[in-house]
Parts: structure tokens; C-alpha cells; sequence
């Protein structure tokens, strides 16, 4: 018998006290690119727009700003004069176009450092509205049992059959008119709002059947029972009982879910139904970039900035989630992402 | 057993009435319809004309009309194409997304098991590619693989073409990448199959008793490992059947994909309704039949789905 095979044999899968260091140095690289997005924000907010048309339309990376320095000073001089004097904004009109600009004179720069927050924004909402609905969708199942539980996850059966980008745009195309007259003039915020709501009312499934599982076998415990024997409601036993020990759970598939959202979005910007512009995102700017590289044309730059963003962002999200579920998840079911 | 494939098939056809009627719901309760969405302003006796052959103000009507068609298998007129009828649409496009995913999950199957075992038993170099190959189809979006493949093959290297669709040569590219995800989750489920089954008892008696090593692993070992692989290709293939619009668009390959978006985007309810009824139509069939060869092969789920 070969080594290998009989290393293979023994328990190999022990649940690690801490967080496994691919999970931590995925905390360091997210922290690391959020942070700089976030302290770039009102930067990326003011300028991600701003069209140098001469001669920086598709002007490759350089350490030298381009082109149209009248169009930006002019964009630059109606903003707060605090905000014109610090010593970050000149730095910043100054590096401009480290990564290039766009087919429209835009810096790259900018305009990946607010897609980055705006992807995030709605991975977070379409996660948080992903958990509401998988958290209540599986307390129910689980509490109420019966013909409820069998209805219930019969649905979710059901809808997971269905290919998963289908019913993010059937949500998508759904949502549109009523929310847009809901939100108001604000259809840039209307747009957002859409996108995480549609993405999130589809990613709930997986929760929902993890929550599910864990409430029924949590019915079943000595403190739920003697809890229900001395008279505890249904509402008084799920808040003080079952919710706080499913917290972890639905921690770990929350922040699985959060990548799952980016690539979602992603999808849908590059199918053209994601975020409209001018505003960016990941997805979008990465799409732009495909449509940008043809046999004729070297605009590497407006392709592998993005994607290796995007790639890095999702790399780092899966890393956690997964870090985090082989640290918490009992059962350690589900195939790990690295083994 | 014939009890429980009856049982099945009755449940998969009231599924699919299900999503024809949600799919059919909102596609109607979303406002706005494709005669005022077009770009053209459409003369008022022309709409009147249009909106009274299509029944589009009485839903009900309109949802008869439909449904009395599908159970002739004809998904009548599309709002888009005046010349087309959903039919001819579907039986376009139908076969090009069908040959497509299934060459996709093929590809996927015969990457992905392997290396999933292989690196089961053997960490180092497998378990190296088969991690590698994991975060691939994961973390980078399908847009970004066909692109990069594209660029490679169809620009520098000039093997195969830059997209179309007809010729054998059109096929790799992006059957590989819509292969690549699948085929990391394949890996990743027989890797982990097969780790489970080597701590078995059963596994232990038998090279015990002497049994060859390789036939423990590809005899014993690797049938139980299969079955959650087997589960999984059931919705898989039938995900690389529907879920192709973006390699589709990548690739400019003419199938399902582009016009399940377009219908969407246009509110051409016709056609909408009939993609959705075609692609849940094969997802609960792969479905199903997955879920028949399972309870084949396994007797425990046959007793335990029947009860």
C-alpha cells in the first residue's frame, strides 16, 4: 500500500481551531482593496465621468496624465475648495492615467476604484436580502413542519431547478417598473436597489435549506423541549432559542453568497441588464473591456485591470466564506473550494 | 419502482405547470407590453388590430389561447419577429444550446472526475492542478475565460475562428469554456466522494483480504464515490443546456441564450414564455432522469422517496 493511500485513509478533514490561513490572508486582501476603494470614494464619485476627449480616448497606462487638463481643472474647480486644495486630490488628478483610460477618455483608474464600491454595494444588499428571506423561508419550514415544511421546501425545490441567471432577469425584468416608480426621479439608486433586490430574492434557496436543517435538528434538543414544557411560545423559542445557534451557519453561507452575488452582477452587466451607465461596476467595466479587444486593437489594459480585479475580489470573497466554513460548519459536508 | 417513476413524472409535470403559470404571471403583471415598447410609434388601428389578434387586454384569454397551444407542442407568434413564429425560433436555436451543453458536460465529466480522483488519492502535482482548477471555475467568470481563450486561440494562434458557428472547429473554445466551472465542481465532489469513501471500513476489509489496490480504488472506493456526482449532473447538464447565454454571447454562437435575453429585455411575452417552458422542460427531464438511473442503482433511494 502505497504512503498516499494510506494517508488518505485516516481522518483527514479534523475541523481546524482557527481560522485556516488561506481564510486570513483572504481577510488581509479584502480589508487591503476595500479600505483603498472606500479612501478613493470621493475621488472615484467626482471624476469617474469625467470625458478627457483629445487625446486621451484609449491613452495606454503611463505615469504622465493626459490630455485635457482644462476639462478636468474645469471639473476640478466646481467642486469645494477643500476639496480642490488637498494635497490627495492633486496627487490623484496627477495619476490619473496609471491605468489608462477608456474608449471615451475616462481614467480607468477612477472608474474601477467606484466599481469595485458599487459591485460590493450590491453583492452586500443581495446578500442581506438573500439572508431575510432564507433565514425566515427555513425558520418556517423547519418550526412549522408538516405539509408547511413539505409546501415550502417543495418550492424551493422547484425554483432550484431553474437555471439561476433566468430568474434573476425574470426578478430583474419583474422589479423594474414598480420599484422605478417607488424610488422616485432617482433612477441611478433605483438601479442598484433592482439589481441586489432581483439578485438576492434568488440567492436564498441555499440558506433557506441550511437553516431548515439546522432548525429541525435543533427542535429535537433537551433545552427546546424543556423550554417548550414550561410553557415558552413558538415566537419566544425561535428568538431566545434557535436563532442565536443558527447565527454561525447562516454567518458562514452569508459570506458564501457575497461572491456568488459579484459574479451575478457581473453576468448581467456584461449581458447589458446590470448597472446602466455611466456608472461602473466590475461586471461592467470587465464586459466593456471583451467588447474592447479585438485582432486589430492592443487595449490590454481596459481587460486585464478589470478582470484581474474582479478575479482578485472574488478569489479573496470565496477564500473567506470557505475559511470561515470549514472553521464552523459541524457537518463539513459540502466539497470545500481548496480541499 | 414503476410506482415511483409514475410518482416522479406526475410531479414533474405539475412542476412544470407551476412555472408556466408563474412565468406566465409575470410576464403579464409586469406593465408595459411589446406594442408600446417598440420603437416605432405603431398607428392606433394597427395596435388596435394587433392587441385584439393577440387578446392582450383580456389575460385570461390570452393565458387560454397559450396554454390550449402548448398542449399542441405550438407556442404560437412572437412579438419580436413578425415573420417567425416561436417554433421555427426554438427549433433553430434549440438543437445548437443542446449540442453545445452537451459537449460541455461531457468535457466536463472527463476532466473533472479523474482529476478529482486522482488527486484524492494522490496529493502533490494532482491535488496542485485539481486546486487550481477548482479557483478557475469558480472565481473567474465565464466572460473572462471565452475571452482569454479567444484571444489565444482564435487571434494569435489562429487554430480556430473567432466565433460563428457550422463548423467542427467552432466547438472547443466554447464548449472548454463552458465546461470549466462545471468540471471544477465535478473535481471538487468526486475528490471529496472518494476521500470519504477510502476511510470506510469496508475499504479496509477489502485490502485486508488482499485484494489489488487498484481494483479497492476503481472497484470499491470509486462507485460510491460516483453517486453525489451522479446527482449533481442531473441540474448540471441541464444548467449548461439553459445557463450558455454568455458563452453564447461570447461567442456569437446562435442559440437559445441571445433570444431568452432579447424576449426579456423586449417584453415579447410569446416568445419569453416559450424559452422559459422549453429550458424548465429539461431541466425537471435531467432531473429526472438522473434522479431514475439513482434510484436504479441505489435501492435505498427508491424506498425512501416512495414512502
Amino acid at each position: 500500500m502505497t504512503e498516499s493511500l494510506k494517508d488518505a485513509m485516516v481522518l483527514r478533514g479534523r475541523r481546524p481551531s482557527r481560522l485556516p490561513g488561506s481564510g486570513r490572508a483572504a481577510i488581509a486582501v479584502l480589508a487591503l482593496m476595500t479600505l483603498a476603494a472606500a479612501a478613493l470614494w470621493p475621488w472615484s464619485a467626482a471624476w469617474y465621468d469625467v470625458q478627457e476627449i483629445d487625446s486621451a480616448v484609449r491613452r495606454a497606462p503611463s505615469w504622465k496624465p493626459a490630455g485635457n487638463e482644462e476639462a478636468f481643472l474645469a471639473r476640478l474647480s466646481r467642486e469645494p475648495v477643500a476639496f480642490r486644495a488637498s494635497w490627495i486630490t492633486q496627487t490623484l488628478a496627477g495619476a490619473r492615467s496609471l491605468l489608462g483610460h477608456d474608449d471615451l477618455g475616462r481614467s480607468l483608474l477612477f472608474r474601477l476604484a467606484l466599481g469595485m464600491l458599487v459591485s460590493l454595494v450590491i453583492a452586500a444588499g443581495a446578500t442581506a436580502t438573500a439572508t431575510v428571506i432564507g433565514t425566515a423561508w427555513g425558520a418556517a419550514a423547519g418550526l412549522c413542519g408538516g405539509r408547511v415544511d413539505q409546501i415550502l421546501m417543495r418550492i424551493v425545490d422547484v425554483l432550484y431547478g431553474l437555471p439561476y441567471i433566468l430568474l434573476v432577469i425574470l426578478m430583474k425584468v419583474a422589479l423594474t417598473r414598480p420599484l422605478t416608480a417607488l424610488l422616485g426621479g432617482r433612477t441611478r439608486y433605483a438601479d442598484l436597489v433592482i439589481l441586489f433586490l432581483a439578485i438576492g430574492s434568488v440567492a436564498w434557496l441555499t440558506m433557506a435549506r441550511v437553516v431548515r436543517g439546522q432548525v429541525l435538528s435543533l427542535k429535537h434538543e433537551g433545552f427546546v423541549q424543556a423550554a417548550r414544557a414550561m410553557g415558552a411560545g413558538p415566537w419566544w423559542i425561535l428568538r431566545k432559542h434557535l436563532l442565536p445557534p443558527l447565527a454561525g451557519p447562516v454567518i458562514v453561507y452569508a459570506t458564501l453568497t457575497v461572491p456568488q452575488a459579484v459574479l451575478q452582477e457581473a453576468f448581467l452587466s456584461f449581458l447589458g441588464i446590470g448597472v446602466q451607465p455611466p456608472l461602473p461596476s466590475l461586471g461592467r467595466l470587465a464586459a466593456d473591456g471583451v467588447s474592447a479587444i479585438s485582432p486589430f486593437s492592443g487595449y490590454w489594459w481596459l481587460l486585464a485591470f478589470p478582470c484581474a480585479t474582479l478575479v482578485a475580489l472574488l478569489l479573496a470573497l470565496s477564500g473567506l466564506g470557505d475559511g470561515l466554513r470549514r472553521r464552523f460548519d459541524p457537518a463539513n459536508r459540502h466539497p470545500s473550494l481548496l480541499g | 419502482m414503476i410506482r415511483y417513476v409514475m410518482r416522479r413524472v406526475g410531479l414533474g409535470v405539475l412542476t412544470l405547470a407551476c412555472v408556466y403559470a408563474v412565468t406566465f404571471l409575470m410576464t403579464v403583471s409586469v406593465p408595459g407590453n411589446p406594442l408600446q415598447s417598440s420603437e416605432r410609434r405603431l398607428a392606433p388601428e394597427v395596435e388596435a388590430a394587433l392587441r385584439a389578434r393577440y387578446d392582450v387586454d383580456h389575460n385570461g384569454r390570452y393565458f387560454l389561447q397559450l396554454f390550449s397551444g402548448l398542449m399542441r407542442l405550438d407556442f404560437g407568434p412572437t412579438f419580436q419577429y413578425p415573420d417567425w413564429s416561436c417554433n421555427e425560433i426554438l427549433a433553430q436555436a434549440l438543437p445548437v444550446s443542446v449540442l453545445l451543453g452537451l459537449s460541455a458536460m461531457l468535457t466536463a465529466v472527463l476532466i473533472g472526475v479523474p482529476l478529482g480522483a486522482w488527486s484524492a488519492v494522490r496529493r502533490g502535482v494532482a491535488g496542485a492542478a485539481a486546486t487550481t482548477l477548482a479557483l478557475l471555475g469558480t472565481c473567474v467568470p465565464t466572460f473572462i475565460t471565452g475571452a482569454c481563450l479567444l484571444l489565444c486561440f482564435g487571434v494569435w494562434l489562429k487554430i480556430a475562428p473567432v466565433g460563428g458557428w457550422g463548423t467542427i472547429s467552432a466547438l472547443p473554445l466554447p464548449t472548454i469554456t463552458l465546461a470549466l466551472p462545471f468540471a471544477a465542481y465535478i473535481a471538487r465532489l468526486t475528490r471529496v466522494g472518494m476521500e470519504e469513501a477510502l476511510r470506510q471500513d469496508f475499504i479496509r476489509t477489502a485490502l485486508a483480504r488482499g485484494i489489488p489496490e487498484r481494483r479497492v480504488l476503481w472497484g470499491h472506493a470509486f462507485p460510491v464515490a460516483f453517486l453525489p456526482v451522479l446527482s449533481y449532473l442531473g441540474p448540471a447538464t441541464a444548467q449548461a443546456l439553459t445557463g450558455s447565454f454568455v458563452v453564447e454571447k461570447v461567442f456569437s454562437v446562435p442559440g437559445m441564450g441571445q433570444h431568452f435575453v432579447n424576449a426579456a429585455l423586449n417584453r415579447d411575452a410569446g416568445l419569453l414564455i416559450a424559452c422559459v417552458t422549453v429550458y424548465a422542460a429539461l431541466v425537471i427531464a435531467f432531473n429526472l432522469a438522473v434522479d431514475l438511473v439513482h434510484a436504479w442503482i441505489d435501492p435505498r433511494v427508491r424506498g425512501e422517496a416512495a414512502t
